[in-house]
């Protein structure tokens, strides 16, 4: 067993075979040659896992993102940004890690973010004299808030795979988020400071009245989505549909930058996007399904409370993995693969599964952005043709500081608990 | 043959975009109807789950059509050629299996779906189709693209396909 749904998968996922497939590959021979289960399970189990209402927040997030992409949503939010940090040193950086938190509480997306945020803000930092290796490292891991900051798509799969209120997991993960960003945000400052970087730019309140007055309708979208969701009048699902309707609405209505062509094209490439990380979605259920028949977690739980080891040593191995899983797989995969595994191991330390959720979202969030593998590196190299060599160096520092941002996220719980519990 | 497989992937296209328009109306549509009319549509929560199911599985079809699959890929790209050629081969042939038993399990569980949804009384044979219809079209784009498959260059032959990061 542990050769087929351990060691198997390790070997395909090295060779590069698609994720969907190692699962599938994985499940199916555990299925037909050690476990004595029917093989329609793979049929129920791969309709009833996607047939589920979380997850269609997940096509409708990507949706909505893509449209403001596209529509100049997200270069008004952008300029409206820019516009209240113009007098700070280090604006420009600043910018770029406030535009990714404003527009992750849109997309939920966290290399759309990267592509959308970076595509206006890398020429102005390179211009403004950031090296190439900060403004790429920066972009890379700036774009990894969105997948902290509610709505996250990161969030939507952990609530469907181990169980959780999606509500819930929004709302804690809000404070999380903009720490993370704060201490991005300290960083950013005293690094513009050693270096002497002067972008020039001074506060201007008729720019700021401006920007707002232009990006009113922009800036209307998050507190759609979160206002109707934290108030309690949509549920995320319904938040991430009334998001698509707006965007729409004001891409083509109100800025007319998105004309019917475009909005098709947007449209196919949302499905597109859903059908690559939900496909998994089906295949992870059975993978998974089988580990909890085999009694895998269960092991994993026994294992560990023998071992007499406290809550914190228990999560601290937890990190070090989703760290190291992080690195080489995508978020999707690794939620939806882990997330029923581990759930019952944290819970039997004691550990809230709200909060683990959170501590889950924000290490595949590093593991974005993490060599080898992260998928921001590649969006951030295709994109602005940053060698490897450049851009690897530059990631550095972030890293560093998203880990001890993770090490306060996870030992201190209520960080993430307190606005549920105030809210929830 | 080019020509059917234009239409069908011209086809799903559209099927999948106007799936997901309709969706977003009719989940706009639910909780308009919730607050405004106090009269929520008491079928849309279980008619947009099997529209996900319908959209997800043929969307699939799409991104098999351009080996969009998600996979870590780096170390594969640095194996040579011929060792490469074997790897892809043997990802292409566990796919093809894979795909063939899903098939064939799903008709054998499908003929025991012979009830209706809870609340829309949809017949669930029909909602159940998705799957093998989906891995019937997953194989035949397979089979014709047998060799960019295996070569790794489906994206460069397909311009039309959007091929996109996942999230």
């Amino acid at each position: 067993m542990i050769w087929v749904m351990g060691v198997l998968p390790i070997i395909l996922l090295i060779l590069g075979f698609p994720i969907f497939v190692i699962l599938m590959v994985s499940s199916v021979i555990a299925l037909v040659w050690i476990m004595d289960l029917p093989l329609t399970m793979i049929q129920t189990e791969m309709f009833g896992s996607v047939d589920n209402y979380k997850l269609i927040a997940v096509p409708f997030f990507i949706f909505a993102g893509a449209i403001m992409a596209q529509g100049g949503i997200s270069r008004r939010l952008v300029e409206w940004v820019l516009s209240i940090l113009g007098g700070i040193r280090g604006s420009l950086a600043l910018t770029t890690v406030g535009a990714c938190t404003v527009f992750g509480a849109i997309s939920g997306s966290s290399p759309a973010t990267v592509a959308a945020v970076g595509g206006m803000l890398f020429p102005s930092l390179r211009e403004k004299g950031y090296p190439e290796k900060f403004a790429s490292g920066l972009l890379a891991s700036s774009g990894a808030i969105a997948g902290i900051i509610p709505p996250s798509i990161a969030m939507i799969l952990y609530g469907a795979a181990a169980e959780e209120s999606v509500r819930h997991l929004f709302i804690a993960g809000i404070l999380p988020g903009l720490f993370i960003a704060f201490v991005m945000g300290v960083y950013i400052y005293f690094y513009a400071r050693r270096r002497g970087i002067r972008e020039g730019g001074s506060f201007d309140a008729a720019t700021l009245v401006r920007t707002t007055k232009s990006g009113s309708w922009a800036l209307g979208t998050p507190l759609i989505i979160l206002g109707g969701i934290y108030l309690g009048v949509f549920s995320p699902t319904e938040a991430a549909g009334v998001a698509c309707l707006y965007a729409i609405l004001v891409a083509t209505l109100v800025y007319r930058d998105l004309t019917l062509p475009g909005l098709w094209k947007v449209t196919v490439e949302s499905v597109y996007l859903t059908a690559q990380v939900l496909i998994i979605v089906g295949a992870a259920t059975l993978f998974s399904r089988l580990l909890t028949v085999a009694g895998v977690p269960q092991t994993m739980v026994e294992w560990i409370t023998s071992l007499e080891v406290s809550a914190w040593v228990v999560l601290l191995v937890i990190n070090l993995l989703l760290l190291l899983v992080g690195c080489v797989l995508d978020p999707a995969s690794a939620i939806l693969v882990l997330a029923p595994i581990l759930k019952p191991v944290v819970a039997a330390a004691g550990i809230d599964p709200v909060h683990f959720g959170i501590i889950m979202t924000v290490n595949v969030s590093i593991g974005m952005f993490t060599p080898p593998f992260g998928l921001n590196i590649f969006v951030t190299q295709a994109l602005f043709r940053v060698p490897l060599s450049s851009l690897y160096p530059g990631l550095v520092p972030f890293i560093i500081i998203n880990l001890l941002a993770l090490g306060v996220v996870t030992y201190w719980p209520d960080l993430s608990l307190v606005l549920v519990r105030l809210l929830g | 043959m080019e020509i059917l497989t234009r239409s069908v992937l011209r086809t799903i296209r559209l099927f999948v975009g106007v799936l997901l328009i309709a969706s977003v109306f009719l989940i706009c549509a639910n909780a308009a109807g919730r607050y405004l009319f106090l009269a929520p549509i008491i079928w849309a929560e279980e008619i947009l789950g099997y529209v996900l199911v319908w959209t997800v599985y043929l969307g699939a079809a799409l991104v098999t059509w351009d080996g969009g699959h998600l996979r870590m890929d780096l170390l594969s790209k640095t194996m040579p050629g011929p060792v490469r050629l074997i790897v892809n081969g043997l990802a292409v042939a566990s796919f093809l299996a894979v795909g063939g038993i899903i098939i064939y399990q799903s008709f054998e569980a499908i003929g025991e779906f012979t009830h209706q949804s809870q609340v829309a009384e949809v017949p669930m044979q029909l909602m159940h189709a998705v799957i093998p219809l989906s891995f019937i079209i997953i194989l035949g784009f397979i089979a014709l693209r047998l060799r960019g498959h295996l070569n790794d260059t489906l994206s460069e032959t397909d311009p039309e396909t959007p091929r996109e990061n996942a999230p």
